[in-house]
């Protein structure tokens, strides 16, 4: 071979598949006693795997009524379960960082409900339909402490994934507010993303820039 | 998560007046810095510099790559996805992987890790034999041999204290850093498929060669382009997500 080959050229990205957070948590609508219990739980291993487990049990249903008719998408359907077990509030403040609090009350409710649509779509996009990931739960590490790392690995389509995940103590119990993939912080990722904004354009570039990407993908998913 | 602080041994006297410095500058600034969080702890998303001196370049390219894969990788994927059953698919995934093994082995040779480099040789061994060539990945079913962290010249590099350089996007290829762009052309001359001794083989033909590693960036591609597309999708600014995420990747992986 006389010159580099094409062999190479997809080596960049090629350990950073996100079909790995297909497996991430969530949770049903439609379990309500066990799971509420967990999300209380002093442990947050137990309120990961309520979530983990309630996520799947919708993407993943046993089986489907013959007779039922078309489900929501999954994105709707799935809200109730991530709404419970994450913390958009602490992930949002974070994902936009330092210049949060220099932020009007109103402005910082808007980019909150945006965000965790954002949040919310991307997360849910990751399921496929197909065989169920297998995830174990590693021990977990301890930030300080009201934080915990939740170290998990994810089995999926022949693959393995790590994912790890973030998550506080709060007044409600524990919550998530990051997940990372093969070492990417989503919240690093889009603090990358949102500060460089503010600094420009402050809360309305934030707010412009997640409807564009809401819309854009309304409009590309008609 | 493993964290710099859990790598006392690799604190060097440049991290130490890094660290040093990024307090001096907190103890010092009236807490703007800290304010998003609910207590006065550290910032732990705390955006790192990066170094992208050629960013007008590298976002040019970065469009010229978002046009490529769209209208000449994308169908051929789609093709492929079309013509293939997934257990082929997930088969020749293996089996290109698989045939890497000189990459990770002179990786992690050269890194000074004779460990990793023996259990890189087992999952070779155990894949090429019991998995038919590579076919089947039965090495993760044995404990000792899952979960081996990446090496190639990249990761020996940083072993080495070499760090990224600046970021690159290279045509084609997609984000890279200069220390990595270097490991990867390495690495090429390390997979077999390139070998100039098959040349020398009874009955060789060039189309041989051409041939299957059109299959590598034919069967590669449908993982790839699902990669970029979830990162894509997600971004509010997709040069600036794709950055980021490429480093912080690079970071873990050279960490592991």
């Amino acid at each position: 071979m006389k010159t580099p080959s094409l062999l190479f050229l997809f080596t960049a990205l090629a350990g950073t598949s996100f079909a790995a957070a297909t497996a991430s948590p969530s949770a049903s609508a439609t379990a309500p006693s066990p799971a509420a219990a967990a999300a209380k739980s002093a442990d947050p291993t137990t309120m990961l795997r309520a979530a983990v487990d309630e996520v799947l049990a919708i993407a993943y249903p046993e089986k489907i009524a013959a007779d039922s008719v078309a489900p929501a998408p999954l994105a709707e359907r799935v809200r109730p379960v991530l709404e419970k077990y994450f913390s958009f509030d602490l992930l949002t403040r974070s994902a936009v960082g330092p210049g949060w609090n220099q932020i009007k009350a109103n402005d910082q409710q808007r980019i909150i409900t945006l965000f965790t649509t954002l949040v919310i779509r991307t997360y849910s996009d990751k399921f496929e339909p197909g065989a169920r990931p297998g995830i174990t739960y590693a021990k977990p590490v301890e930030i300080d402490a009201a934080r915990r790392e939740l170290p998990t690995a994810i089995a999926y389509a022949g693959k393995n994934y790590s994912v790890s995940y973030r998550v506080r103590q709060q007044p409600e119990g524990w919550r998530i507010y990051d997940v990372n993939v093969e070492g990417v912080s989503m919240v690093a990722n889009y603090r990358a993303q949102f500060d460089p904004l503010f600094q420009k354009g402050g809360a309305a570039a934030i707010i412009a820039a997640i409807e564009k990407n809401i819309a854009d993908y309304a409009a590309a998913n008609k | 998560m493993k964290t710099f602080l859990h790598h006392p041994a690799r604190w060097s006297r440049h991290a130490l007046v890094a660290f040093s410095a990024l307090w001096l500058v907190l103890a010092a600034t009236p807490s703007p810095l800290l304010a998003a969080t609910p207590t006065d702890e550290p910032d732990e998303f705390a955006v790192k510099p990066v170094s992208d001196p050629l960013e007008g370049l590298n976002r040019a390219i970065f469009k010229f790559n978002d046009g490529f894969y769209s209208f000449v990788l994308r169908p051929v994927a789609h093709g492929y996805e079309r013509a293939t059953p997934p257990p082929l698919r997930h088969g020749l995934t293996n089996f290109f992987d698989n045939l890497r093994f000189p990459i990770r082995l002179v990786g992690d040779v050269l890194a000074g890790r004779p460990k990793r480099a023996a259990q890189e040789t087992g999952k070779f061994i155990v894949n090429t034999t019991v998995g038919f060539a590579g076919l089947a990945r039965v090495s993760d079913s044995v404990p000792a041999l899952k979960d081996v962290p990446p090496a190639g010249l990249g990761t020996a590099f940083a072993a080495w204290g070499i760090g990224p350089g600046p970021f690159l996007v290279l045509p084609v290829i997609g984000p890279n850093d200069v220390r990595d762009t270097v490991g990867y052309a390495g690495d090429v001359w390390l997979i077999p498929t390139n070998w100039a001794a098959f040349d020398h083989l009874d009955g060789y033909h060039w189309w041989w060669r051409t041939g299957i590693q059109t299959l590598d960036v034919v069967q590669s591609s449908p993982d790839f382009l699902k990669t970029y597309d979830d990162f894509l999708k997600s971004a509010v600014d997709p040069y600036l997500a794709v950055r980021n995420g490429y480093l912080q990747y690079r970071e873990a992986a050279v960490k592991k």
